[in-house]
């Protein structure tokens, strides 16, 4: 019990450095031991029982504290699992996130590669065309010069041989674009899917480091309003101060509300 | 009941019943605020004590909204990405105004609704604590703007009061009568003369000297001393911070400007010094016309109860400074700085929330 208290009191303990310190105006402080503070606790709570446990049963009083740390343990708990299951959501969600920016790298690419497609084609295309004027010219010359002037010949046979090959490019062109035109809206729409994906789980990912920033606060020392007491310094001047400081804000309050 | 509520999706509805709000049984939390032109500062009875530049910043479009994850920036963090945000310092010379952009009085007010929303926040609250806040409010803040800092306030506590800033400083120290309190801000000096009750009017003076106009003389000074040298507003304001005196200097003030893009060093120990010293005879002259107005059997009195708060009160040397001032031009007084500036009018805040009684809160709600 002592250890946990003792934990308790360092977790409560904002952390900071003499350097912040100095920029916030602090030249002095008082240091306090958490052996001191730990003991000091215990000291009250004890000298609190101690007052408040004339004519009660102490085995009852003993008895009805404990349940209540039980159950501020299983609270406890159960916050601790609830943050442990944003943990998990968070990262999963960055997961998601990472395999779909990756997927749509790949698609980007993939049709990027189709479109380039049609660029490549058209020197490959240049080449067998002048694969087949070489044929047939090669196919007049060996027919040799006791034919006469072939020129004519090689020409309309050039002519008819380029428009059969362009029909035949063509029927196979139409039906190819046809095709990639096809994969190419596919791509595309995957690629808009995807950034759909994107956009509707990074959403989330905000939503669930919005909660998972939610902490579960710190605990005032206050259980109960306090007010001013008897033997505070100056009390009947404080409580008129006060009652100036309501009056004002009263004024302000519900006169603007009406 | 209030309807004070917590912003954000709450992961703990589950387990408590998806409609049911949180019952607020498990304590009062306390909050003191001293609402700035330049700096925010909360304390509250959970030990927490925070501070943040009085500085909203909103993406300025998708891709910076993209790019920063977030709808909205505050303090330092907004001033370090400030290229991808549209500013705002919603809380300048006490009154709501426009953006350094130029924007409207309406996003004027939900940049200080923002902040105080953050403030309260930072203060780390509890879902199951009655939250009960006093807002230090500038002096001269006009009714239309302590409405909208109530109604501002009101989204995220239970029950909101305002007071006087300077009020707020001396009450915190338990100085509550014959006490001179001289609060220096950013955009504003707030002197207040404490005699026992309420102040009144006649009680304030307000002078528009304060921290910003120490940056301009500084400016000004850099610019005739360090030729070619180039330089922001922020930088100077950084200056002023780190090396700001009167009197003999503690070190002397080095500092580094880019003349035609070089790295070059420059001594601006006087100029600093020169520029803090805009302030003394202003609040000098605020100083007599408070005493000297003051119930003659207890003009000693209040002379050398002077408390020096805020974050101008950080120059070091000044006290020293108004006190010499005063021997020269009131015949004597004494001034001391108190040892918190930053969290000074949080603190006192935070104690007269302590001190308010309950049935005032509860019909605050």
């Amino acid at each position: 019990m002592k250890h946990s208290l003792r934990d308790r009191v360092r977790k409560m303990a904002l952390r900071t450095s003499v350097d912040q310190l100095r920029k916030r105006g602090v030249e002095k402080v008082n240091v306090l031991g958490l052996d001191r503070i730990v003991h000091l606790i215990e000291e009250a709570v004890r000298r609190s029982l101690r007052d408040h446990m004339v004519g009660l049963e102490s085995d009852k009083v003993a008895q009805d504290a404990k349940q209540e740390f039980m159950q501020l343990l299983r609270s406890n708990a159960d916050l601790q699992r609830d943050k442990a299951e944003l943990e998990r959501r968070r990262h999963d969600a960055e997961a998601e996130l990472k395999n779909l920016r990756s997927e749509i790298v790949t698609q980007r690419q993939a049709l990027v590669d189709k479109l380039d497609e049609s660029v490549e084609n058209e020197a490959v295309l240049a080449a067998e065309n002048q694969r087949i004027v070489d044929r047939i010219e090669q196919a007049f010359l060996s027919m040799g010069d006791g034919a006469g002037d072939h020129s004519a010949a090689k020409s309309q046979v050039l002519n008819v041989v380029m428009g059969l090959v362009e029909e035949e490019r063509k029927a196979t062109a139409d039906a190819t674009a046809a095709l990639r035109d096809k994969e190419v809206d596919t791509l595309q729409r995957r690629i808009a899917k995807l950034n759909e994906s994107l956009e509707y789980t990074e959403k989330k990912l905000t939503e669930v480091a919005s909660a998972k920033s939610i902490d579960d606060g710190v605990a005032s020392i206050y259980r109960e309003v306090q007010g001013l007491r008897g033997e505070d310094a100056h009390v009947e001047k404080k409580r008129e101060l006060m009652a100036n400081i309501f009056e004002a804000n009263f004024a302000l309050q519900k006169g603007a509300s009406g | 009941m209030s309807d004070a509520k917590t912003m954000t999706e709450d992961p703990m509805t589950e387990h408590q019943g998806a409609d049911a709000p949180a019952a607020k049984d498990q304590g009062v939390l306390y909050i003191g605020m001293d609402l700035g032109t330049s700096r925010t500062s909360v304390s509250a009875s959970n030990g927490v004590r925070e501070t943040v530049e009085s500085v909203v910043g909103y993406p300025k479009d998708v891709v910076a909204r993209k790019l920063l994850k977030r709808d909205v920036l505050f303090g330092r963090e907004a001033i370090e990405k400030r290229l991808s945000l549209n500013m705002f310092r919603p809380l300048a010379k006490g009154v709501l105004k426009h953006s350094d952009e130029g924007g409207s009085l309406e996003e004027n007010v939900k940049a200080a609704k923002d902040l105080i929303a953050e403030a309260i926040r930072l203060a780390k609250p509890r879902k199951d604590e009655l939250v009960y806040c006093v807002i230090g409010a500038p002096a001269e803040a006009s009714m239309h703007n302590k409405e909208a800092i109530i109604e501002a306030a009101r989204a995220t506590v239970d029950s909101v009061m305002l007071c006087s800033e300077p009020f707020a400083v001396a009450y915190g120290l338990e100085w509550l009568e014959d006490v001179l309190v001289i609060d220096i801000g950013a955009g504003t000096t707030d002197l207040c003369r404490m005699h026992g009750t309420m102040p009144e009017d006649s009680d304030q003076v307000t002078l528009t000297y304060a921290g910003d106009s120490v940056d301009e003389k500084l400016s000004e000074l850099i610019t005739a001393h360090c030729p070619g040298a180039t330089f922001s507003h922020q930088m100077v304001k950084e200056f002023k911070e780190r090396f700001s005196f009167l009197g003999n200097p503690p070190e002397r003030a080095m500092v580094t400007l880019p003349v035609d893009g070089k790295p070059t060093e420059f001594d601006i120990t006087d100029q600093v010094r020169e520029a803090c010293y805009v302030l003394v005879d202003p609040i000098v002259g605020g100083l007599k016309q408070l005493v000297a107005t003051f119930d003659p059997e207890f003009q000693h009195k209040l002379r050398n109860r002077v408390l020096l708060a805020g974050g101008g009160s950080l120059i070091k040397g000044l006290d020293t400074a108004i006190e010499k001032a005063m021997h020269e031009q009131m015949g004597g007084g004494k001034v001391l700085r108190i040892e918190e500036p930053i969290y000074g009018g949080a603190n006192g805040a935070l104690k007269i929330a302590h001190d308010m009684p309950e049935d005032f809160w509860e019909k605050l709600k």
